[in-house]
């Protein structure tokens, strides 16, 4: 800690900072471009130059490079009083020379980096007369809209892009007078932070395309800080809307939980709320009605039903909307439950209470290694970036994987033995056979050999393809290096942005009540808020389909469940209404809307219209009753407080535990996602138009297709899928042969689906499937 | 009593010089008064000198003006040339002070001469694109922002304008 002084003004700075960092923290306006706060300095535009004064008698100041300056004691420089001045102005003035002038149609203006720049150094005038340079435009893919002429060559994009987040497919090209920065080839961007580029990037040469129709200035939008919705880390972000739309996101920086950065599925997938088909009114059978007489229906439908009543929430909903439903359900003595599928609400439980000391996004990047287990990318995409910090770091980073996942790629590429591929229903097996105690010679992977005593390991796990005996093992794991004595944290992606919320509530409200009451036909009226339960991947619900009487449901996508109802009501997003969600390590965050769209209700809401219970009211009740489950007072919903997950969650660890079939003549089902392929983000039609994967197809490793015998030929037919109850499940991919595409991705004995396609043949994710059930057949023609 | 006279009889006389003085009001709507170049009438947009529509949708204007009276939500075709798809002045807020017009850096939107636009109906007040919108040029009969600012639009490459050079082949790294 020492001082220095810029134009007379104290500036204090930490050890290790430079003069620039330093000055920026102290609040003072010091211009630059090419230095960032998480990509460091590069020293690639000069903006930064301030004149240093002479220490001694007889030297001359000089002009010193900021970012690049460590600070030191005592130093004085002149920001705004010296020559400086005039050379960020011939600086800006040489940037200009070749800017195509074209603010007036470019989305950046208003919340421009060169704008503000080319102001604050007094440059006006264009005076060079020549002609400026130019490159042609590179198509980019429907989220990013490339405008090259305007680049200023900070390289703040490859820095970003290659460095931080570990792209490859794009970076700088030609040199000197011509440098200039894209894509290898035309098209979209592979990787899932793509988004970021928008926001690095000081100048328009990114922009977001999505925003680009209907785009509107910064200062129009209204915005505010919320959560993303769209995955267990729950990342701050800034909506920004207008007229009752949505128009872009932004990251919203805090150095909880995502500093910089958000992923393109919370940038472009919450586009999901201006999809065509959203749902935007209330309907009853079929016909638009207005939202208070669809109410006035509906609560007529509940008290005649009353006690014959179950709604049903999911855990990409909010607290509040959970705490609003359920004491809806309550009021007319029904069941409620925040989980569909009791095996997703178990391991969702089983992994908070197998949890140990969390990592936080900040913990995973400064690590000393780590173990990832399942497709992290596709699952938590910022975890996923997290990770990659260590790896940029050359930190050992060990992964276990059955589908396809963007992060072993990575992992492959450099340490290609740091790979473990397997099919689920084998993990527990091979996790407890990691050698963390560096003894025995079997299954070699002497985890962590070289890692001092001391030092801090991250495991994280995939909740949702992780059964509960392979949590275990990672538990166990843990226990094996703290033996070791190395520190140890273990986290879980979970499925759901508010799945610690949903598990946490579940407790009083458990999902295997509600779907054996549904099954015992002791349910008339179904009210469902954002799951599916007739849709994707919840075999167990569909025969029970016929006995619900009404089925109403309040949303904001068009699901397959959806298409189905009785009663439709329109449900306000995360983005447009207040809420609190909670995240994989307990954090408790509100949220309030950003803008707000006319004609949608919230849950609470409902609660209101249904129960006569007062907004004020239902909001004091929740907050006494999250006091009381959490064990927390004085609680504050800024993001600042986590739950204690070991206390909260503990004996829900034991439950269920499912016996696993390792048998060798058996192939399993595993989910085949990407980063854009949440339950909502697939619903944003940008987004959802770059997905890899194509829908009835069954990806498999060339092994597994040389075992079955399956070749370009042949089609798959996987036959009846089982569920617990063995109820006949009618399918309409069922009796539907798929053909094959081989990759190497896939672990050896699964065959990977999509979403589409696991719902059209009905089997649960990670199902397992006896080899003799499975029928090939030859294609015609 | 001479001082009451004196008052009684001045204001008549300055009566009736002023009746004998040429008139300032004039017989509107018969007669109407010259206006300056620079008067500030009715709003409208103009359109380049290809035909083109002018407004990119900037929303310069509408942030610009003090009243805030001009709402815009701005669009692009599918050469990507912007225009906005809902241009709407509230004429019953406006108070034609002109800082739209100096603001708009394509000249698309422009004060004209007129000002008999008075309504009894505040709705026929609110003036939509299609009501503002001209065929012409206004008062810049040559200016095209397109032909100055850097982005291609349909007929125009990017290296096209006369300040622009060819694009670079970044793909070599010959001098
Ligand atoms: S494209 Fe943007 S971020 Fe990249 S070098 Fe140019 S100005 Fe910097
Ligand atoms: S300032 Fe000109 S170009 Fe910009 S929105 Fe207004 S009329 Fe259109
Ligand atoms: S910020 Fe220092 S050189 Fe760019």
């Amino acid at each position: 800690m020492g001082k220095f002084y810029i134009d007379d003004q104290e500036v204090n700075f930490e050890p290790g900072q430079n003069v620039l960092q330093a000055a920026l923290k102290a609040g003072i306006n010091a211009p630059y471009f090419c230095y960032h706060e998480a990509l460091g300095s590069a020293g690639a535009c000069r903006m930064c130059t301030m004149e240093l004064e002479p220490t001694k008698e007889g030297e001359n100041s000089r002009l010193v490079v900021t970012c690049l300056q460590a600070a030191q004691d005592g130093q004085r420089y002149r920001l705004n009083k010296g020559i400086g001045d005039h050379v960020r102005q011939g600086v800006v003035e040489y940037y200009m020379t070749r800017h195509p002038h074209d603010c007036p149609v470019c989305d950046e203006a208003g919340d421009c980096q060169l704008q503000d720049m080319t102001i604050l150094s007094h440059h006006t005038y264009r005076r060079f007369k020549g002609a400026k340079r130019t490159y042609m435009d590179q198509p980019m893919g429907p989220l990013i809209y490339n405008t090259a002429n305007r680049c200023i060559t900070c390289y703040r994009c490859t820095r970003f892009y290659q460095d931080y987040a570990l792209g490859d497919d794009f970076g700088v090209y030609a040199s000197g007078n011509r440098t200039t920065f894209r894509r290898s080839e035309e098209g979209h961007f592979d990787s899932p932070f793509s988004g970021n580029l928008i926001d690095v990037c000081p100048t328009g040469t990114f922009t977001d395309k999505v925003f680009r129709r209907k785009f509107s200035r910064t200062w129009q939008l209204e915005k505010n800080e919320s959560i993303c919705g769209h995955c267990s880390v729950g990342c701050h972000t800034e909506p920004g809307g207008r007229d009752n739309s949505l128009r872009r996101v932004h990251p919203f920086p805090n150095t909880k939980v995502n500093a910089h950065f958000i992923c393109d599925r919370g940038r472009f997938g919450e586009h999901f709320s201006e999809a065509n088909d959203r749902p935007l009114s209330a309907q009853i059978n079929g016909v638009v009605v207005d939202n208070q007489k669809a109410l006035d229906h509906i609560k007529d439908i509940l008290t005649k039903s009353a006690g014959r009543i179950g709604i049903l929430s999911s855990p990409d909903e909010d607290v509040s909307c959970h705490y609003a439903l359920a004491n809806i359900a309550e009021h007319f003595n029904g069941l409620f439950s925040p989980f569909v599928m009791p095996q997703t609400e178990d391991r969702t439980a089983a992994a908070l209470a197998l949890s140990r000391n969390t990592p936080s996004l900040t913990d995973i990047e400064t690590a000393d290694g780590a173990i990832i287990v399942g497709a992290l990318t596709e699952t938590a995409p910022m975890m996923d970036l997290a990770v990659r910090q260590l790896i940029k770091a050359g930190k050992t980073v060990h992964m276990l994987h059955a589908s396809p996942t963007l992060l072993a790629d990575i992992v492959r590429k450099q340490h290609p033995d740091q790979i473990h591929q397997a099919a689920p229903k084998n993990w527990a097996q091979i996790i407890s056979s990691f050698d963390a105690s560096h003894e025995a010679e079997e299954m070699g992977p002497n985890l962590f050999a070289n890692l001092d005593t001391g030092k801090r390991i991250i495991i994280l796990g995939v909740a949702v393809e992780m059964d509960i005996a392979s949590m275990h093992a990672l538990h166990d794991l843990c226990q094996a290096f703290e033996n070791k004595q190395l520190t140890v944290q273990l986290g879980f992606a979970l499925n759901g942005a508010n799945a610690t919320g949903s598990a946490m509530i579940s407790a009083q409200y458990p999902s295997k009540q509600l779907l054996d009451a549904v099954r015992k036909k002791e349910i008339d009226t179904l009210m469902v808020c954002g799951a599916d339960p007739f849709g994707f991947g919840a075999a167990d619900w569909l025969p029970a389909r016929e006995h619900i009487k009404q089925l109403i449901v309040f949303d904001n996508v068009n699901s397959p469940t959806l298409q189905i109802a009785d009663v439709i009501l329109p449900h306000a997003t995360w983005s447009e209404r207040r809420g609190i969600s909670i995240n994989y390590e307990g954090r408790i965050q509100g949220f309030n809307h950003a803008y707000q769209r006319a004609g949608t209700l919230t849950a609470v809401n409902l609660a209101t219209a249904l129960i006569g219970i007062s907004a004020n009211n239902f909001y004091e009740q929740q907050h006494n009753n999250i006091e009381t489950l959490t064990g927390l007072n004085e609680l504050h919903y800024n993001g600042c407080q986590c739950l204690n997950l070991h206390t909260q969650f503990e004996g829900r660890a034991e439950a269920n535990q499912v016996s696993i079939d390792t048998n060798k003549d058996s192939v399993q089902v595993v989910r085949l996602t990407w980063h854009g392929g949440s339950n909502k983000a697939s619903y944003a039609t940008a987004l959802a138009s770059i997905k890899p994967w194509k829908d009835n197809i069954i990806y498999l490793h060339p092994d597994t297709a040389k075992r079955l015998q399956l070749n370009a030929e042949t089609k798959l037919k996987l036959g009846n899928p089982t569920n617990a109850n063995d109820n006949p499940i009618n399918r309409s991919g069922m009796d539907q042969a798929f053909p094959i595409i081989l990759n190497d991705n896939v672990a050896v004995d699964c065959l990977a689906l999509t979403r589409t396609t696991l719902h059209h043949v009905g089997h649960l994710v990670n199902a397992i499937i006896p080899i003799d059930k499975l029928s090939i057949i030859a294609k015609e023609g | 009593m001479y001082k009451l006279i004196q008052e009684i009889f001045g204001g008549f006389i300055v009566t009736l010089k002023h009746a004998f003085r040429p008139r300032d009001t004039i017989q509107y709507p018969e007669q109407r008064k010259a206006r300056s170049e620079r008067f500030r009438g009715r709003i409208v947009l103009t359109k380049d000198p290809d035909g083109q529509e002018r407004c990119v949708s900037c929303y310069l204007c509408s942030s610009v003006c003090p009243v805030d009276c001009i709402d815009i939500q701005g669009t692009e075709d599918e050469n990507e040339r912007r225009y906005p798809a809902k241009f709407d002045i509230n004429f019953s807020r406006c108070i034609l002070c002109g800082l739209c017009e100096e603001a708009c850096p394509t000249l698309a939107i422009q004060l004209t001469q007129d000002y008999e636009f008075c309504s009894t109906n505040r709705e026929k007040l609110l003036y939509h694109k299609e009501d503002l919108l001209i065929d012409g040029t206004g008062k810049h009969p040559d200016y095209s922002f397109y032909h100055h600012a850097g982005v291609p639009i349909k007929g125009k490459a990017i290296g096209d304008n006369p300040d622009e050079q060819k694009p670079v082949d970044v793909y070599t790294n010959l001098p």
